[in-house]
């Protein structure tokens, strides 16, 4: 079970250390979005086949990202209309990847109870 | 009262002819079908009530283990949230139309229907209990919800209320317009001032209109 | 969601089952306190208690769409409890031929509550002195309510041993009580 490597390599297609770099990245760009309560693997069956080969000692990022796009599952609450959101995660998510695809899940609306 | 010991005598207990296992047998059926032998006997009869008052007290003492149970701690219930898939419920995915090459969004059916919960239950008086959500073609959906009333309240402008703010939400958060909203009321429950104590409440109140 | 943590046992137990995990954790901050109460008298074990519990709780968030009376959700827990409580008896039992369990290892027991009534304490004693699969049979009949059927299949014995024990079980603790109440 290896801590996270940083790597100072450019990243590469299937380069794991550097994919989960950019995954990090794209988490911590993704929670600064107005209306992103959480996220959730984007993956989540990837993730429990790596967590049992390599046990849960490393930390995944949420985000995944595949063959050059970018896959998020995220909770939002709906002070925002989902779409607006969706625009903003998207051009988020660009600044952090560059010019990828990106596909939103959108996995749980919380009402705002205000 | 000396029954206890009696139940290895030849004769039975009280002489009855029977044993303390038929006895134990017959007080987990509820003393039914009657038999007289037994109902007619004193000891048997001061027997099944000692099993009767057993059964009671073994209740009080875990409900009284249960009421000296810590709160569970709210961090375990969220690792036990988190630990539920929620895949098995996400459903389909919804996605919004348009969004050019490069870029797909989607909504699980799963976040519809838990908007549409939560969506009814901000409505003061109104607790949604099922959902029903069928997508006509890509973006055009049928909505039935059934609710649940607060006793005491008028039905008609709750159950408006709950289809209004229903309408809105879909068109806000989802890519779905509705096409039909059907709000049944099927239950009426009190609604208590504040939650003291975790004992489960019950519905209607009697006197006032169940249905 | 404070109109959730009113709502009866019937509607959460159908929201949760649809996939309302908000409705799922009303039920379970509800319903936890009893579910360790019963899996303590099962297990004799505060920390098998705890894991039996939550391995309950996932299975029944599980198999909730299965459950076709809602109103009837905190007796299904129960008795999904009792599985796990007994599964884990069970093996404990075979990697620990020795009963390893030290009565005063319960340490949720009422013995260590003054609050509780010397006479729910006489009992509490009494029954933590069965022998492990009476006091299983006596929990799961007289806490969980299950039928003889129901007591006989769980722990794969005949309906007659079923009978058997809760008739050992009552003799024992009406022997028990009665000489509590004489001291």
């Amino acid at each position: 079970m290896s801590d996270r490597i940083s790597s100072s390599a450019p990243a590469e297609d299937g380069d794991a250390p550097a994919a989960d770099e950019l995954g990090f990245a794209i988490d911590a760009a993704v929670l600064a979005v107005p209306g992103v309560q959480r996220l959730f693997p984007a993956d989540p069956a990837a993730l429990r086949a790596l967590q049992q080969v390599a046990g849960d000692g490393a930390a995944r990022p949420a985000s995944a990202v595949r063959s050059g796009s970018a896959t998020i599952s995220v909770a939002i609450d709906d002070a925002l209309p989902t779409r607006e959101v969706c625009d903003e995660l998207t051009a988020r998510v660009r600044e952090v990847a560059g010019p990828v695809p990106v596909e939103i899940r959108v996995s749980r609306i919380h009402v705002d109870r205000l | 009262m000396t029954s206890a010991n009696d139940t290895t005598s030849p004769g039975g207990v009280g002489g009855s002819g029977y044993d303390l296992e038929a006895l134990s047998a017959y007080a987990d059926r509820g003393r039914t079908p009657a038999i007289a032998a037994i109902d007619g006997n004193p000891e048997c009869v001061a027997l099944l009530d000692s099993i009767d008052r057993l059964g009671a007290l073994t209740r009080d003492l875990v409900a009284d283990d249960a009421a000296a149970q810590p709160a569970p701690d709210e961090n375990w219930i969220r690792a036990l949230l988190d630990t539920i898939s929620r895949e098995v419920r996400a459903g389909r995915d919804i996605p919004f139309p348009d969004t050019g090459e490069d870029a797909r969004y989607v909504v699980t059916e799963g976040a519809i229907r838990q908007l549409l919960r939560e969506t009814g239950d901000a409505v003061d008086g109104a607790l949604v209990g099922r959902v029903g959500l069928r997508i006509v073609d890509e973006t055009r959906a049928e909505v039935e919800l059934s609710i649940s009333v607060a006793a005491g309240r008028r039905l008609d402008p709750i159950a408006a209320a709950v289809r209004d703010r229903v309408a809105a939400a879909l068109r806000r958060s989802t890519p779905l317009e509705p096409d039909r909203i059907d709000i049944t009321i099927d239950d009426v429950h009190v609604a208590a001032p504040a939650a003291t104590d975790t004992a489960a409440p019950t519905t209607a109140e009697p006197g006032s209109e169940p249905r | 969601m404070s109109a959730l943590d009113d709502a009866a046992d019937a509607l959460l137990a159908q929201r949760a089952a649809d996939g309302d995990e908000i409705a799922f954790a009303v039920l379970v901050r509800r319903h936890a306190g009893y579910l360790r109460a019963f899996a303590i008298r099962l297990t004799r074990s505060g920390a098998d208690a705890d894991d039996v519990v939550q391995e309950a709780l996932i299975t029944a968030w599980r198999r909730l769409p299965e459950l076709r009376e809602p109103a009837k959700v905190r007796g299904w827990l129960a008795t999904i409890v009792a599985r796990k409580a007994t599964d884990r008896i069970r093996s404990r039992r075979e990697t620990d031929p020795i009963d390893e369990i030290d009565p005063a290892a319960v340490t949720d027991g009422p013995e260590e509550r003054a609050v509780l009534s010397s006479q729910l304490q006489a009992l509490a004693a009494a029954v933590d002195t069965l022998p492990d699969e009476v006091r299983v049979t006596w929990t799961l009949r007289e806490i969980s309510g299950a039928s003889y059927d129901e007591i006989a299949e769980r722990l794969e014995v005949p309906v007659s041993t079923v009978r058997g024990r809760l008739a050992r079980a009552r003799a024992h603790l009406l022997e028990q009580m009665m000489e509590w109440r004489q001291t």
